[in-house]
């Protein structure tokens, strides 16, 4: 798990400008390692460097990954460059992922905004296949602009099995969804407090917001899970750049409950 | 003071004491130079959902609104009579500061969104 291994790129999707899906596949193995939603990978742009990605595909496929990255550095750059058949080296899946045992029965809040829809995406497809588990399902999206939202093919197959809400920041004459903040969406939502579950993932300033939207409603700390992807960089806790309080987040999260990091969300310079 | 309304849908108005009361909700526009034009474009700013002030113009000085609004579903609203309500607030200065004080909250939590939305938050998360 934590030697590089060989995958090449069998399939490439822009999604949104700078901002791409690949799917990859094991060259010298037939299978690939078992993930669990939230958890994340490290991807390695050969003479480039490496960097931990979220995985964005259904976690029952069991012959690729699918990886959904922003161009945002010389590393993520050079992966979002690359092509179908060529190469990346890939160590993982390391981290802790979202509590999917614990969403059984519950009404599960899905708050994303901008690409971190990409680390629910897994998530979503889970709850979209066995819908009838789940006391209800509501997925609030925020984005900066109507063409900068991911996944929009996608939307229609979701918003036959569960609620989705969408907003923008900004948007011409021709939208007619919702403008606005996230966080105005999510003080609408109608859930059973003491049966509900609340994954958010995005910026951590919209995460900020959110959970004290969330809050502001009653649902307690212990049933909000965010997910925090900064500063990893070796994954298995050892070289102690993503420590957060007593936490490492490439071994003890990225998805933390609430609960458990409160006291750290808001500390500076952390 | 008060009046119900009922709007169909595309429905744009000019009036500044529109109140979403039921499901449904309203784009407010900004007028841009443009809009003042025949045929001009228009920005949409915000949505308006349920239970939501659509403006507070009527309540601050000068009393004029700067934006409009369209109706994206059919839906019912609460018009107030903002000239009679200061007049009344005038009177029973209870009264009104009782409504700026529920007011202000609504004014500030639409001034925080609006500071939100210029960020460019979603660019950054990686």
């Amino acid at each position: 798990m934590n030697t590089p291994q060989r995958y090449q790129v069998v399939h490439r999707q822009l999604e949104i400008p700078a901002t791409v899906t690949l799917e990859i596949q094991a060259v010298d193995a037939a299978h690939i390692a078992p993930f669990s939603p939230g958890q994340f990978n490290m991807l390695y742009g050969f003479g480039a460097g490496e960097v931990p990605i979220s995985f964005s595909g259904s976690p029952n496929a069991r012959q690729s990954y699918r990886h959904t990255l922003r161009a945002v550095g010389k590393t993520s750059e050079a992966l979002s460059q690359l092509q179908v058949g060529d190469q990346l080296g890939v160590r993982g899946p390391f981290g802790r992922g979202w509590p999917m045992d614990l969403l059984i029965g519950k009404h599960v809040l899905i708050i994303a905004g901008g690409l971190g829809l990409a680390p629910l995406r897994p998530v979503i497809e889970t709850l979209v296949s066995q819908t009838d588990q789940y006391a209800g399902i509501q997925l609030f999206y925020g984005g900066k602009r109507p063409e900068e939202l991911l996944y929009l093919s996608q939307f229609k197959t979701w918003r036959s099995a569960i609620d989705v809400e969408i907003i923008v920041d900004r948007a011409g004459p021709d939208w007619s969804g919702h403008i606005g903040v996230i966080t105005q969406l999510v003080n609408t939502a109608h859930f059973p407090v003491s049966n509900t579950i609340a994954l958010v993932c995005g910026p951590e300033i919209m995460m900020r917001f959110s959970v004290q939207t969330l809050q502001s409603k009653s649902l307690p700390d212990t049933a909000i899970y965010v997910s925090m992807e900064r500063n990893m960089h070796c994954a298995i806790g050892h070289c102690g750049h993503c420590q957060w309080g007593p936490n490492f987040i490439c071994k003890d999260g990225p998805v933390f409950c609430y609960d458990d990091i409160a006291s750290w969300f808001y500390q500076k310079e952390l | 003071m008060r009046r119900e309304n009922c709007v169909a849908i595309c429905t744009r108005t000019h009036t500044v004491q529109w109140h979403a009361q039921r499901t449904g909700g309203f784009h407010c526009w900004l007028r841009t130079i443009a809009t003042h034009q025949l045929h001009g474009s228009a920005t949409p700013l915000l949505t308006v959902n349920a239970n939501e002030l659509v403006n507070w113009s009527w309540l601050i000085p000068p009393y004029r609104h700067r934006f409009d609004a369209r109706a994206l579903t059919a839906l019912r609203t609460v018009a107030l009579n903002g000239t009679c309500i200061r007049k009344k607030c005038d009177i029973d200065p209870k009264l009104g500061f009782d409504l700026l004080r529920r007011l202000s909250a609504v004014i500030i939590s639409s001034l925080h969104n609006a500071q939100f939305q210029l960020l460019d938050v979603y660019s950054t998360h990686s």
